[in-house]
């Protein structure tokens, strides 16, 4: 009797496997299924003799993306993992240390072995002459912006094995030669960042679980910026400022969080909401924050600001948190992504910007400078 | 397709099980066939027809030889093998002998011919000489219908990754079978340890040795060798063994009683023993077709013994067509030839022996998975003399983290230690009790949720 039991035990088991995908049927318009992938799920393939051959996997692939209770599935591996084993579910996120977690393509920058060469360096410097010359027979300012690797600033809390080699890091080592050899107008606030840090060391600049700075970080890294092209926001002692949990893009997430499968499980980190830096009225032409063609694509930002420059900022996502000051700061201010469908040198033409800010977050490199290579 | 594979688990077994279980009985054989054809074509969409046509030929010889007698008899039965030998031949090993007479005549005058392998050509060509064979002997009866030597040669549970069953020991099951609710109940409980053993050990200590032996062999020190040699020994056995698990339980919730294929095999005394549990189909094959053929060891020490390099050379080439596996091959039959005098020995110092022979085992594994012989000579060297390769290597989070520790110990312990230490009042009181149903439901959800997080594939930010 008693063996018997484990048999029918085991038997019910199988029924309810066989059954799998009924459950699911039942169970899953009450089951709440974010894309955090950021892709599009594949498509059923139709099954014809033109792909006879590569049905078997097409179909796969579908089906991998449809399992019944996937997302549950992976959550709970995941959380083993994660909690359990300490481990990183994800190639490209490393797990730090106090919950901080890390992009694995920074990892070459913070342990700072991927230096350029004097060959790399010249050419670096020569794109950005280039770009820069561009501008300047235009009448417009040129100015690069660097915003720093999470690792940079939060170091501290990469795991102990990563060794740092001592020296300038591979930005560093860019910044000091465009220096040293060019005019060009480059902004990395690195150093600025670090002694925020030490002075507020109860403020948190950039997520835990996303690779971007927060509204926070942006604020204090748009400082620099702001200053070079002559533009003053309000002291931080005149600032309010609260805690909220939101991460710069609501469409995305905490982008880490979500690599590594667990964006139900975490899903609580600080960003803030800050008021005073500026006394402009702004509006907002379109939002990124909650509508991904903004981010991908472009916006416009308009204020009465004192400043009636119009503000061209190629950037990527790290512009994102310098959005709220930099519109506050400029009459106009035209955001798009150096990457977007949108971007192109007809459209930086027909814009016809007083100021060009370059964004580029510190891992991203220089591929892009030389106005050359970007769409017509 | 794969046991381990989502639409195995969730698409095709439900599916074959749930009509198998509905449909007429006479009807059942049909159905398991095309079910199996579907199996083998799903990952080999235009070789399943030479499957198909290794059933055929072995068919009609099949009946040819039982249609006949004296010279004829052995004329179709010689006709069969080379037909079969022939096309594993030229499938597994045309680029292997090309490139060997290449290399002795030291030029490349013969072309070398670039032949993707047949997903289980080696299994299923195997099954169909052995079948062949037996009718010649007179062991079994030619298969009445063709559709029950396909079923035979495809069934989908052992086709793809053994075990190699004789036909004999499953003809009547392919005539008559019956299916309980126990059969189901056990055969799923036995596929559920299989997929376990997969996914959850085999999977994971893969990914440390393909990372160990990624590295070039010069930044590979003693600590970095065990643990890679290690790590295969158990990576290997549970994958196949877990592999022959499911298969096994996979024929028992169909009806039909497959033998058994390893029987803890890292608990061997000897090399011998090992291939009396390792593999044991593949070792019942050879012994039964090749080595008692040649005499076995009824002509004599010296024939014995050739018939024994025979056998070994054999099984290496086997397991793949490149000099490293003969050599493994041959490393296991050479320490078989010297185990010879001293079996009396190595039953008497039990531990011992068990040591000894998981150390040769575990050297042979490194020369099998090393990506050349003088790599896996070198590898065994740094095991051996760790003093002439002091600790210059990698830092050992480079390739191992807490769940490949935690899941090397369960390793351990699976391989016949918890087996040999719990009482068996202990084990008989959790086989099929509601407490092992449990444990088993947790290992399929736990497998299940690993092969779900293979198939998530997140991008930083949605790409457009």
């Amino acid at each position: 009797m008693h063996s018997k039991i484990g048999n029918r035990i085991m038997l019910i088991i199988f029924i309810a496997f066989c059954f799998i995908w009924v459950m699911w049927f039942f169970v899953e318009p009450y089951v709440v299924t974010d894309n955090n992938e950021n892709r599009e799920k594949s498509a059923r393939p139709s099954l014809a003799m033109s792909n006879y051959a590569e049905y078997p996997s097409q179909y796969e692939e579908y089906l991998n993306d449809t399992l019944p209770f996937r997302e549950w599935f992976i959550s709970l591996n995941n959380k083993i993992d994660f909690y359990i084993f300490k481990k990183s579910t994800s190639d490209s996120v490393i797990l730090g240390k106090e919950d901080w977690l890390f992009l694995k393509d920074t990892l070459a920058d913070y342990q700072r072995n991927n230096l350029y060469s004097e060959q790399e360096l010249a050419q670096i410097a020569a794109d950005v002459q280039t770009t820069q010359k561009y501008f300047e027979d235009q009448g417009i300012e040129f100015i690069i912006f660097i915003g720093p690797n999470k690792s940079s600033i939060y170091g501290e809390n990469m795991p102990e094995k990563y060794e740092v080699n001592s020296g300038a890091s591979r930005t560093e080592q860019v910044v000091d030669y465009l220096t040293r050899t060019t005019d060009v107008r480059i902004i990395y606030p690195e150093m600025e960042l670090r002694q925020v840090k030490e002075e507020y060391p109860d403020l948190q600049l950039y997520f835990k679980l996303d690779t971007h700075w927060n509204y926070m970080g942006g604020y204090w890294g748009t400082k620099p910026l702001l200053r070079e092209l002559g533009v003053e926001l309000e002291d931080f002692a005149e600032i309010q400022y609260r805690e909220i949990n939101e991460p710069d893009f609501i469409w995305n997430g905490y982008d880490l969080a979500n690599m590594l499968g667990l964006a139900d499980a975490l899903n609580q980190d600080i960003n803030y909401e800050l008021e005073g830096y500026s006394s402009a009225d702004v509006t907002y032409y379109g939002n990124p924050r909650d509508n991904i063609d903004y981010f991908n694509g472009m916006f416009r930002v308009s204020s009465n600001a004192e400043d009636q420059r119009k503000v061209f900022l190629a950037r990527d996502s790290f512009g994102q948190a310098m959005i709220p000051y930099l519109g506050a700061s400029f009459k106009e201010v035209v955001s798009v992504h150096r990457e977007g469908f949108k971007f192109s040198k007809t459209l930086v033409e027909n814009e016809n910007p007083n100021v060009f800010i370059y964004e580029m977050v510190e891992r991203s490199g220089w591929d892009l400078i030389n106005y050359i290579s970007w769409p017509e | 397709m794969v046991f381990s594979s989502a639409v195995f688990l969730f698409i095709f077994l439900p599916i074959v099980f749930g009509l198998n279980f509905v449909i007429k009985k006479e009807y059942s054989n049909g159905l398991l066939l095309v079910a199996s054809l579907i199996f083998y074509a799903w990952g080999e969409p235009y070789r399943v027809f030479l499957m198909l046509a290794v059933i055929l030929i072995n068919w009609i010889v099949g009946r040819l030889i039982g249609a006949h007698e004296g010279n004829k008899k052995r004329i179709f039965l010689v006709i069969g093998i080379v037909c079969d030998l022939a096309i594993l031949g030229y499938y597994k090993y045309a680029g292997f002998f090309a490139s060997l007479i290449n290399r002795i005549i030291g030029e490349d005058i013969v072309l070398v011919p670039s032949i993707a392998l047949p997903i289980g050509i080696s299994f299923f060509t195997f099954q169909a000489i052995s079948y062949i064979v037996d009718v010649y002997r007179g062991d079994t009866e030619p298969a009445p219908k063709l559709v029950n030597m396909a079923l035979y040669i495809s069934f989908f549970p052992q086709l793809i990754a053994g075990p190699i069953v004789k036909y004999r020991d499953i003809n009547k099951q392919i005539e008559e079978r019956e299916i309980t609710w126990i059969k189901v109940s056990r055969g799923f409980r036995r596929f559920i340890y299989g997929l376990a053993k997969k996914v959850l050990i085999s999977n994971v200590l893969g990914l440390c040795v393909d990372t160990i032996y990624s590295y070039d062999i010069s930044l590979i020190d003693c600590r970095t060798a065990w643990i890679g040699a290690l790590a295969y020994t158990f990576q290997i056995y549970y994958d196949f063994s877990g592999y022959s698990d499911m298969a096994i339980g996979l024929g028992q919730m169909f009806g039909f009683r497959i033998q058994e294929n390893f029987n803890y095999p890292y608990l061997s005394k000897s090399i011998t023993e090992f291939w009396r549990r390792w593999h044991i189909s593949l070792g019942s094959w050879f012994r039964e077709y090749v080595y008692i053929p040649l005499g076995g060891n009824r002509k004599g020490k010296i024939r014995r013994y050739i018939n024994l390099f025979i056998v070994f050379f054999l099984t290496g080439l086997w397991h793949g067509a490149d000099f490293s596996f003969v050599l493994w091959g041959l490393f296991h039959g050479f320490f078989s030839m010297i185990e010879r005098k001293s079996l009396n020995v190595l039953n008497r110092f039990k531990i011992v022996s068990v040591v000894y022979c998981f150390i040769i085992v575990n050297f042979g594994w490194v020369l099998f998975r090393a990506d050349n012989t003088l790599t896996g000579i070198r590898y065994i060297a740094r095991m051996v003399m760790p003093w002439r390769h002091p600790d210059i290597g990698i830092p050992t989070w480079n390739y191992m983290d807490y769940k490949t520790l935690f899941v090397g110990i369960c390793a351990v312990l699976g391989m016949g230690i918890l087996k040999v230490f719990v009482p068996e009042k202990i084990s008989s009181a959790w086989k099929e009790s509601s407490l092992e149903a449990m444990y088993c439901l947790i290992l399929l959800i736990l497998s299940l949720a690993s092969i779900a997080s293979n198939t998530y594939n997140p991008f930083i930010y949605f790409s457009f």
